[in-house]
């Protein structure tokens, strides 16, 4: 009591000297309120904070599925690798001294990607140093959110592929060595082996499909991707009209993560409609020849950071088609 | 169901169904009207009363100036208190004339006195609709006999109404076909003397179902009238996009529809038409939408030029605790009012009020390439690259990019998931690339 009267007494003392800044106040939120007089006034929901939650969303089946069956190893990796790329874009953004409001979950969707995409038998500093190189080096070194050229989950466990597991003689293990172990639905319902979260194939779509209906996605890239990636395993791949064979690719070495997870990331991926076509035929097709002639099932990827190089290509040369056609209405 | 539709565009929550099923209620206001000179485009009208003069409804308190301009007519009787600078709905200063209103609408003589439009000259048709003191109530007050004079009456191949209505919460025009379909489709008529080889096409969204209903049965024995169901979707109702949905024929920003066969009107407008011409009626009352989450009563009002945004906020049942945003006009292309005293005037055709201004509290952040603007323009433009521009007053770049043919729908602004002020922009930097080319 005696506090709240002694502020009173200070305050009434100087009243002279507070009120012209609580006018100066009130002029300013006035001219904030006053300052935006040009419609529209109404908006959609959907805010950048609101994708990426829904991206979460959509992943968290398939990362649950992994933990249940990979155990505490698989959630203590996408742990870290959370962890990690959060705290690297905290601090990414202190020394640039950007504002890039809100906070975006942009690191959040990074991290659970890049942990469902690591090997169980991953050293457990990687995560750590793969999400500072995704965020900081990858994201942040370009610009940040939304200026990116390379899908920074994707990097990251490209440079796992190519410098760490070789030099560490990690073997990329985990993959069904034999075809007659595993069946059609072991593999579609992620009861067979693989990364924690590429086993469930089943989820994985669910997810998309989440994401599609809830047009945070377009059908585009993915259906491209996967009719593409199909095609060119058929045709070159020697499976012909082997259903079978064919649909067990598609449910190995996290297919359908990347054509719904991967290939769609905005910032990455092309902006308009035919842009988005072909690049998910371009990817899915990098996708199936890397598998043929490459040296690893692990694919994905590197299809997907190849893809990303071409996207300022795609995107000028689709632009261009559009400008076209406004010309001829003219 | 293969409806007629355009490239681009939202679909969005409208809101329409707060006022939709009411109908319409006639207003008649107390206080003081006030009447701007300029409430059209074109050159200022010029009054023809003085201080003290007493007035009747009806009488024309302001004459057109030149050929560009309409007649300015009081909705109220009493007398003239003042003829001053007052502010408008824009926010700027404009020479008004205040008439003190005694309350009893004693009516001018020859009002209402009904004329058989079949047996007039297109001279006499034009004529009236000027006396009238008509422009168009779409939203850009164009004197409505400037437009229907183009250079050659029989190259005129369509006249279009347009029943679309698109902006959010808006309802008036719904309202109208409901109520008084039949007198909008004399109206058409009417539009149709003047031009000989023009059909008559009436455009209305599929989601007015009922006004569809009954236009069809109005339009079913006329042959050279037609009704176009649309799909609904914002921005239809934009001058372009009517055009584009009716003809398949394409508009830039720098080509106006008559230079296509074409003549596009508002329902309202058309109903004004027929009023003036075979009714005698001058324009002097029109529909307004009161809607939002910050009225208590949203509905359709008949209401009295002049009349003050604040009396037709009383008028209607008052606001709900205390809105943040009052807007004449609908959400998507209205004008944020901040003085609640200026006039309702001819091109007002909504007052909406909401308890949060949503746009406002939204806070920028980067673009992150999700294409939403893209695909949402209605002009096929690429808003994220014209920000650029418009963000750095780079005039070139942004007439290179095709950033004139912006229609400021407002449709990328609204989708923009990292709150850019696209259009807000755009709006800003074509104001000024369009000053500098009236200078020169």
């Amino acid at each position: 009591m005696e506090t709240e009267e002694k502020k009173e007494y200070v305050e009434g003392m100087s009243e002279t000297k507070e009120k012209p800044t609580s006018e100066e106040t009130e002029t300013v939120t006035e001219a904030k309120k006053t300052d935006i007089v040009c419609a529209p006034f109404l908006k959609n929901k959907d805010t950048t904070t609101t994708i990426m939650r829904d991206v979460v969303i959509a992943l968290l089946p398939a990362a649950l599925f992994g933990i249940y069956r990979f155990g505490f190893r698989a959630f203590l990796i996408m742990l870290l690798s959370v962890t990690s790329c959060v705290l690297t874009e905290h601090v990414c953004k202190r020394i640039r001294r950007v504002q890039e409001s809100a906070y975006e979950c942009s690191a959040v969707v990074t991290g659970l990607l890049m942990g469902m995409m690591l090997p169980l038998n991953v050293p457990y500093w990687f995560p750590i140093a793969g999400g500072v190189f995704a965020i900081g080096i990858i994201k942040q070194l370009f610009g940040g959110l939304g200026r990116n050229r390379l899908n920074p989950a994707a990097s990251a466990k490209c440079l796992f592929l190519v410098l760490v597991a070789p030099l560490m003689g990690i073997s990329m293990e985990g993959y069904p060595v034999t075809w007659s172990e595993s069946t059609l639905s072991n593999l579609f319902f992620g009861f067979s082996v693989g990364m924690a979260g590429e086993v469930s194939t089943f989820l994985l779509l669910l997810g998309g499909l989440y994401l599609v209906f809830g047009k945070v996605i377009s059908l585009h890239t993915p259906v491209a991707y996967l009719v593409s990636f199909a095609a060119v395993m058929a045709v070159f791949g020697g499976y012909g009209t082997d259903f079978n064979g064919l649909a067990m690719q598609l449910c190995i070495g996290g297919v359908v993560l990347g054509a719904f997870f991967l290939a769609t990331d905005y910032t990455t991926s092309p902006l308009i409609a035919w842009g988005k076509v072909m690049f998910g035929v371009i990817v899915g097709g990098l996708t199936a020849a890397l598998r043929i002639w490459g040296f690893t099932v692990e694919a994905v990827v590197y299809a997907v950071v190849l893809g990303n190089v071409l996207v300022p290509v795609i995107d000028i040369i689709t632009l261009i088609q559009t400008k076209k056609k406004d010309k001829r209405a003219k | 169901m293969g409806k007629k539709t355009f490239r681009g565009g939202i679909r969005m929550d409208d809101g329409k169904a707060l006022s939709k099923n009411k109908p319409i209620a006639v207003l008649f206001p107390k206080g003081d009207a006030v009447y701007p000179l300029s409430q059209h485009i074109g050159l200022t009208a010029k009054p023809v009363v003085e201080v003290g003069d007493k007035v009747l409804v009806g009488q024309r308190i302001a004459e057109a100036n030149g050929v560009v301009s309409a007649h300015v007519i009081s909705a109220v009787s009493g007398t003239v208190k003042a003829i001053e600078e007052r502010l408008t709905v824009s926010g700027a200063m404009c020479e008004s004339i205040v008439i003190e209103n005694d309350g009893a609408f004693d009516l001018a003589a020859g009002i209402g006195v009904k004329r058989d439009y079949t047996a007039l000259s297109k001279e006499e048709i034009r004529q009236y609709m000027k006396d009238a003191g008509i422009v168009g109530l779409g939203g850009t007050g164009f004197p409505t006999h400037v437009k229907l004079t183009p250079k050659r009456d029989d190259a005129i191949e369509y006249v279009i109404v347009n029943g679309t209505e698109c902006e959010p919460y808006l309802t008036a025009d719904d309202r109208l076909m409901r109520e008084e379909g039949k007198k909008i489709v004399e109206g058409l008529k009417i539009l149709l003397r003047l031009f000989e080889n023009a059909k008559g096409r009436i455009v209305v969204t599929e989601e007015k179902k009922e006004a569809i209903r009954g236009l069809t049965d109005l339009v079913k024995k006329e042959e050279r009238i037609e009704l176009v169901p649309v799909k609904t979707k914002y921005p239809q109702g934009a001058e372009r996009k009517v055009i584009q949905v009716v003809t398949g024929r394409k508009m830039t920003a720098s080509m106006i529809p008559v230079d296509i066969g074409c003549i596009v009107h508002n329902v309202e407008t058309v109903l004004a038409v027929y009023r003036g011409v075979a009714e005698s009626f001058p324009f002097i009352r029109r529909v307004v939408t009161v809607s939002g989450d910050g009225v208590k009563e949203p509905q359709n009002v008949l209401v009295c030029n002049g009349t003050s945004f604040e009396e037709l906020l009383e008028l209607v049942g008052g606001a709900k605790g205390e809105p943040e945003l009052y807007v004449a006009g609908g959400p998507m292309r209205g004008t944020q009012l901040t003085d609640l005293s200026v006039p309702v005037t001819k091109t007002v055709s909504a007052f909406t009020v909401f308890a949060k201004n949503m746009a406002a509290t939204m806070p920028e952040s980067p673009c992150i390439r999700c294409g939403r603007c893209i695909f949402a323009c209605p002009e096929g433009l690429v808003p994220r690259t014209l920000i650029k521009y418009a963000e750095a007053d780079h005039k070139e770049g942004f007439v290179k990019q095709n950033g004139m043919e912006c229609c400021e729908c407002g449709c990328c602004s609204y989708v923009c998931p990292a709150g850019k002020q696209l259009m807000q922009n755009f709006k800003r930097l074509r104001r000024t690339i369009l000053d500098e080319r009236r200078k020169r």
